[in-house]
């Protein structure tokens, strides 16, 4: 009577205790084995990321038409020194046709090489804006919103890396984080030569590269309509 | 010597002159750049001042980290002044440096030098084909604008993602509403008032790019809320229709709508008399109407009937009922009053002839359609008034005031029914009416005189002989006293062929009373 009893109360623990499974388990997360959950993930992943790059980039636009409003009354003008960007020196495909021909490994390191290459000078950058009280602190903020957007972006797109390295999109052959590190290291020193304004003017043409960039990636990886 | 110098100096003046004309090409100006696509631009100029001679401009460029310099590779695609890149010309996130140089025969110029950056200087070209409509959800009218890309190609690669944005106003509104709608190349609006007419712009952007110019403005007028104006429309029909039913059958059962709603009062009608021919007005008319043969044939018949009922007996035969008394006092006194009445009517008529046009018979009267005149008592006619009146009364019916037997049953106050006016009749001999001027009226006020049966009355003294009665005196109002006496002040005049007796003898009528005023009814 009492084991029956017991058997009974076990039972209806075990089928509320499943019910509770069965409903965290409908909520969008997805396990490993099912692979059309893990595409379609990839899809919200490269989204997410290429809505960050464009709000970065548009803050990057905003900033530098700010500072040529104040500190550059005219354009375009024949005595400018060309702008050597610390970031020159990676690769980039100038075009469409350029990026849609570049292989998925590559154009994925050249997106990680970039935003590891600004993370350090956008940070540096926000702290001379923030101690100098000539610059409104909209722009201070701004600034610093840049600079946390680029670290953010940066942990996204490692993200989409790792899962496409789990799906078998790309290979092994692209590194880490480790490889971070190595790719910072020749352009470290030119970032501290560089003006704010000319900064401004390199930072918002990589950002443009690195939306750009993300979205040819996406269609190629993840196909969907009007790619 | 001289001439060669004037010569010489003419040649330097017109050559001056010719040089003047002609000269070096005005320094070209780059006036910018776009890109509607990232992948390909245009760039434009404006040439300067021209030299008078056939100037050629030509476009050179070179990328900023190269120093090769090269010349534009198409100067018709975007017009004239311009310089086109196609895609494998065009190379993004790079610094193009551009200058154009204008050249003729004496020399050139040349232009500003223009730096660009590709992605910097994407603008779209504005949507195309804005189409709007209106369209209904739920009764409510809401507007459906649509648009086209400006881009010809439909797969992009993912390398372009085009934004929109579009404004609405009403027509007579300054401001505009702005919506933006992203990705989509529609939008619904549902805050749009009837009977208004909308304008909608829309402008597009490529990612981080300028906005491109707003669209051609695309009008529409919102129709009035027609699913309700239909709705009050059929209404009012449905409501209509039972209305117009009821007005047809009306219309067509007019006849006998009228003779429930306003039931025909029959009106006078003297036997053997068309009143038709009386109202035309002509003498000729009315005599015939009046004269007509069958009615002297009519008139002889009764002539002969009441030959029995002339003589008047004492006997207590007499004493009868009102109705059966008045039917014999009817017969007895319509013939005869019919002859005199023809008499007096003949007379009357002349009369009316010279002053009045109506005739005798005048319709007017305050009561329209009873039949019913009152007419202007004429005292030659008063006594024929008199024995309808007479006969009228006893019957328990109303005074007719005309001189037809008028059956109506009315009320039988009459203000025209002053006793005064009536005298007895006394006798009828042959074709004379005897009347008695003896009446005993009532004594009411001045004007009002109502007829008081009772007062009309006098009460029989004593029967003399068989064709004699006596009646008592009652008193008389002294206004009647004028009246009797002079009956003729502020009257007409007697009427001939009448003989008026002061006597107050009275011929017996009926029962002991004798109707001073007789009223015919």
């Amino acid at each position: 009577m009492m084991l029956a009893a017991c058997s009974v109360w076990l039972l209806l623990v075990c089928l509320v205790l499943y019910s509770r499974l069965k409903v965290a388990a409908s909520a969008p997360t997805c396990t490993n084995g099912q692979a059309g959950c893990h595409v379609l993930s990839l899809a919200n992943l490269f989204d997410r990321v290429i809505q960050h790059s464009a709000r970065m980039h548009g803050i990057s636009n905003d900033l530098h038409s700010e500072f040529e409003l104040y500190f550059l009354p005219s354009k375009n003008q024949i005595g400018r020194v060309s702008r050597n960007c610390h970031t020159s020196t990676i690769l980039t495909p100038n075009g469409k046709e350029n990026a849609q021909r570049m292989a998925r490994e590559e154009l994925t390191e050249v997106i990680l090489k970039l935003l590891v290459a600004w993370g350090d000078p956008l940070w540096h950058f926000h702290q001379s804006l923030a101690h100098n009280h000539e610059f409104s602190n909209f722009s201070s903020n701004k600034s610093l919103e840049m600079s946390d957007m680029v670290h953010e972006l940066r942990k996204g797109v490692q993200k989409v890396i790792e899962k496409m390295k789990m799906l078998g999109i790309i290979g092994n052959s692209l590194g880490g984080l480790g490889s971070s590190e190595s790719l910072l290291a020749p352009v470290s020193a030119e970032w501290r030569l560089m003006k704010d304004y000319d900064l401004l003017y390199c930072f918002r043409r990589d950002s443009s590269k690195i939306q750009n960039y993300l979205k040819i990636l996406k269609c190629r990886i993840v196909p969907e309509h009007g790619c | 010597m001289r001439g060669a110098l004037v010569l010489g100096v003419l040649l330097l003046l017109s050559a001056a002159v010719w040089c003047h004309d002609a000269s070096p090409p005005g320094k070209p100006a780059l006036i910018g750049c776009r890109s509607p696509d990232k992948e390909t631009f245009t760039c434009w100029w404006t040439p300067g001042s021209p030299g008078g001679l056939p100037t050629v401009h030509r476009l050179y460029y070179h990328r900023a980290e190269s120093k090769d310099v090269r010349e534009c590779p198409d100067y018709t695609s975007g017009g004239s002044n311009s310089c086109y890149f196609d895609k494998s010309q065009t190379t993004l996130w790079v610094e193009y440096e551009l200058t154009v140089v204008a050249t003729n025969a004496l020399g050139n110029a040349t232009s500003n030098t223009l730096r660009i950056d590709v992605m910097n200087v994407v603008r779209p070209y504005p949507p195309k084909n804005v189409v709007l409509q209106v369209k209904q959800s739920n009764d409510n009218p809401y507007l459906f604008i649509g648009w086209q890309s400006p881009l010809n190609k439909t797969k992009t690669y993912g390398w372009v993602t085009i934004k929109y944005q579009l404004r609405v106003r009403p027509e007579k509104s300054k401001e505009w509403k702005i919506y933006d709608t992203d990705l989509q190349r529609n939008f619904s609006l549902h805050t749009v008032d009837p009977k208004v007419t909308y304008e909608v712009e829309v402008r597009c952007a490529l990612d981080h790019s300028t906005w491109s110019e707003w669209s051609t403005t695309a009008s529409i007028k919102i129709p009035g809320s027609s699913q309700k104006d239909r709705l009050l429309w059929v209404l009012m029909l449905v409501s209509l229709i039972p209305l117009l039913t009821a007005v047809c059958a009306l219309v067509v059962k007019r006849n006998s709508v009228k003779q429930c709603l306003l039931p025909p009062v029959p009106g006078p009608k003297i036997i053997g008399v068309d009143p038709r021919l009386l109202k035309s007005g002509r003498a000729e008319d009315v005599v015939s109407a009046l004269f007509g043969n069958q009615k002297l044939a009519n008139m002889k018949a009764r002539t002969e009937e009441t030959e029995e009922f002339i003589s008047v007996s004492d006997s207590r035969d007499w004493l009868l009922p009102d109705e059966r008394l008045s039917e014999k006092v009817r017969s007895l006194i319509i013939p005869n009053s019919f002859v005199f009445g023809a008499k007096t009517q003949s007379f009357e008529l002349e009369k009316a002839a010279d002053g009045k046009e109506n005739p005798v018979l005048d319709r007017s009267s305050s009561r329209p359609g009873d039949g019913r005149t009152p007419l202007s008592p004429a005292p030659e006619l008063q006594s024929l008034r008199a024995s309808k009146d007479a006969a009228s009364r006893s019957a328990g019916q109303c005074p007719a005031h005309s001189y037809v037997d008028i059956p109506t049953p009315e009320d039988c106050r009459t203000p025209e029914a002053t006793s005064d006016d009536y005298s007895r009749v006394k006798g009828v001999h042959g074709e004379d009416v005897l009347l008695e001027e003896e009446r005993v009226p009532p004594c009411p006020d001045a004007q009002i005189q109502p007829a008081n049966v009772a007062s009309d009355y006098s009460r029989v003294a004593e029967v003399n002989s068989d064709t004699t009665v006596l009646l008592q005196n009652l008193p008389v109002c002294k206004e009647r006293q004028h009246h009797d006496a002079g009956w003729t002040v502020g009257k007409k005049p007697e009427p001939p062929g009448t003989e008026v007796s002061t006597g107050s003898s009275t011929q017996l009528v009926g029962s002991g009373y004798v109707d001073s005023v007789p009223n015919f009814c």
